[in-house]
């Protein structure tokens, strides 16, 4: 049906862009680069085949979580915890980014230099940086692009992104630059994680007593090691629960494991969650904002006391919320009640879920 | 006059390989097209799957039987399922639709004349007019919304790349930007006027000859590939609901 042309110039180059550009972006693309570099005995430059998709910009990899700026004896009874402005939050993410082996790039040198601005040495130089560059280009995530892409290219992107008609973010962004910008659209997308959970302030009173922290604890019940997701917050039932930072409630539900929960969205790939609740106040796509009463707090689910199990998640991983509190958690150790002798109680399978309650249920083994 | 020549040459050079590189062409501007439409399903699907996953615990949750299953799928967990069911879909797409581009073929004149059946696009949309089966209707038209769109991701491609390229040594920001979509904008039309139409009458040829010979085994052409259209239409209509951004390329 189709007529052979004696001539193939520009057949040839069309078909040379259209195989470009699969080869650089589809999976497809991605997979017959590997192969063809198996069969060459050579090393495949291919990402993953889930990395070929632009909505896991902010969980295609793991965060480098910074440590603690400051770290106090775990005796203090109470923390009185300063929030940092949203500017300096930003600051201190992009900061924590800048700091890591390979140093401040020339991009930010650029930046800087365009603003007439001391050196990029220290979060609070970064956030100054960043204001400038947000009065420039519009948004937080423009900014902090331009700092790891260099001013041209964030302008560029940011012109294109709101010729289509998207809002500036990095995901609309990153769309806009050309191959080859993978590690630069990762270091922004890091940078705004750690500055947006660096903004968020606490869902109950600072200083409130911590009764079992993040981290690898023995089971209580079954003896092994098991990741405590969040932290666990000794508060009575019916405390009001604060939303910490502005988001949407991506599920207002109940279950046998977290009782009454609720997860907020705050965007940037940062998510938290808040457990065990008595009562819920808020729905499913809900609008929040930062210091909104959204639960009160209780002992619903695979919970005998009172308390709440806030989490923070990052790119969809948990990390301790109070890396970004800079400070240590304080753990107070509850006294050991009386082992009354084991009831025939909970199967071991059940046991096996029982891995996010500060206290065991009544009457069966002492809390951690 | 020299230089007329001398692009004449090439050109005619280039005409001798096409009958390689026109099919792969075809087939990685479909894929392309393909992958754009799979990465605007991929937060839908993670969408979906969280509410799954929220429906599921509240089941799990009702019997203490079963409990302890409840938060057996973390957050990671459901992002990479939600990324390989849009992985899966793109590469079930890519088998069912896009590899029958690479059956592209072209007639010289002599072949041609002493063909039997002489094939033109009247005659298929004749057949089509005269048959319509899911497959005759829906290929050729995801075929197009795929082109498109693989059309529009090389152009953004090119553009993106060459205003790297212009700005950072040759020329101010303002210029190279300038020249970058006007090459885009060349790119687009190239790849368009020189692929686009043969992707989409292509998957027309390849759906007609596959109900034809279903008729010739007097069966009913009506199931064939049924899957591959039922796969990509909802990737397609995704794609389409997305060309807002083509008005991208006039602004």
């Amino acid at each position: 049906m189709f007529r052979t042309s004696s001539r193939g110039l520009l057949d040839f180059l069309a078909a040379a862009l259209c195989l470009w550009a699969a080869a650089w972006h589809t999976p497809v693309g991605a997979l017959t680069r590997s192969a063809v570099a198996k069969v060459a005995g050579s090393r495949s430059t291919a990402r993953p085949l889930l990395a070929y998709f632009s909505g896991g910009l902010y969980d295609a990899r793991e965060v480098e979580v910074p440590l603690p700026a400051t770290v106090l004896p775990d005796d203090l009874p109470s923390l009185e915890l300063p929030l940092a402005s949203p500017g300096a939050s930003l600051g201190r993410g992009a900061w924590a980014v800048l700091a890591r082996p390979g140093g401040v790039t020339s991009e930010a040198e650029a930046l800087r230099a365009r603003f007439g601005l001391g050196p990029v040495d220290s979060p609070e130089a970064v956030a100054s940086v960043l204001e400038r560059a947000r009065a420039e280009f519009g948004t937080d995530d423009a900014a902090v692009l331009a700092l790891f892409a260099g001013p041209e290219l964030a302008r560029y992107a940011v012109s294109r992104a709101r010729a289509e008609g998207d809002r500036p973010t990095l995901e609309a962004l990153a769309r806009q630059l050309p191959p080859g910008r993978g590690p630069v659209i990762e270091a922004a997308s890091q940078a705004l994680m750690l500055g947006t959970a660096y903004s968020l302030s606490w869902p109950v009173a600072p200083g409130t007593r911590v009764t079992s922290p993040f981290g690898f604890r023995t089971h209580p019940t079954l003896g092994t090691q098991h990741l405590h997701t969040g932290v666990d917050l000794s508060v009575p039932e019916g405390t009001a629960v604060k939303v910490v930072a502005d988001g949407v409630v991506k599920r207002a539900s109940e279950d046998a494991v977290n009782g009454k929960v609720v997860i907020i969205d705050h965007g940037r790939g940062v998510t938290t969650a808040y457990c065990h609740n008595s009562r819920v106040l808020v729905t499913t796509g809900q609008t929040v904002r930062a210091g909104d009463v959204i639960s009160e707090s209780g002992s619903t689910g695979r919970s005998t006391g009172p308390h709440l199990h806030y989490q923070l998640e990052l790119g969809r991983r948990p990390v301790d919320p109070f890396i970004f509190r800079g400070r240590k958690a304080v753990v107070v150790e509850l006294p050991a009640p009386p082992t009354p002798p084991k009831p025939p109680g909970p199967s071991k399978a059940l046991k096996a879920a029982f891995d996010q309650v500060a206290i065991p249920p009544e009457g069966t083994e002492a809390p951690p | 006059m020299a230089t007329d020549l001398r692009l004449a040459r090439l050109s005619g050079f280039f005409g001798f390989f096409r009958g390689g590189f026109m099919p792969l062409g075809l087939f990685a501007l479909v894929a392309v097209g393909v992958h754009a439409a799979a990465d605007v399903v991929d937060d839908r699907l993670l969408t979906l799957v969280d509410g799954l996953d929220a429906w599921a615990d509240g089941l799990l949750a009702s019997r203490e039987a079963t409990a302890a299953w409840v938060d057996r799928v973390g957050p990671l967990q459901r992002t990479l399922i939600a990324r390989a069911l849009a992985l899966s879909w793109e590469l079930a797409v890519d088998v069912l639709v896009v590899l029958p581009q690479l059956g592209y073929g072209e007639q010289d004149e002599t072949e041609r004349r002493y063909s039997l059946v002489k094939e033109t696009w009247r005659t298929l949309l004749g057949r089509l007019n005269r048959t319509p089966t899911p497959m005759r209707l829906v290929r050729p038209l995801v075929t197009a919304v795929f082109a498109a769109g693989g059309a529009y991701a090389v152009a953004r491609l090119v553009e993106s790349t060459l205003f790297v390229a212009l700005e950072t040594d040759v020329a101010p920001p303002a210029v190279a930007e300038v020249v970058a979509r006007g090459l885009g904008w060349l790119a687009l039309v190239l790849v368009t006027g020189r692929l686009g139409w043969r992707a989409v009458l292509r998957a027309l040829e390849h759906a007609d000859a596959a109900c034809e010979a279903r008729v010739k085994r007097a069966k009913s052409p009506w199931p064939v590939g049924l899957w591959g259209s039922v796969l990509s239409l909802p990737l397609a209509v995704a794609l389409t609901l997305e060309a807002q951004s083509l008005l991208a390329l006039v602004r």
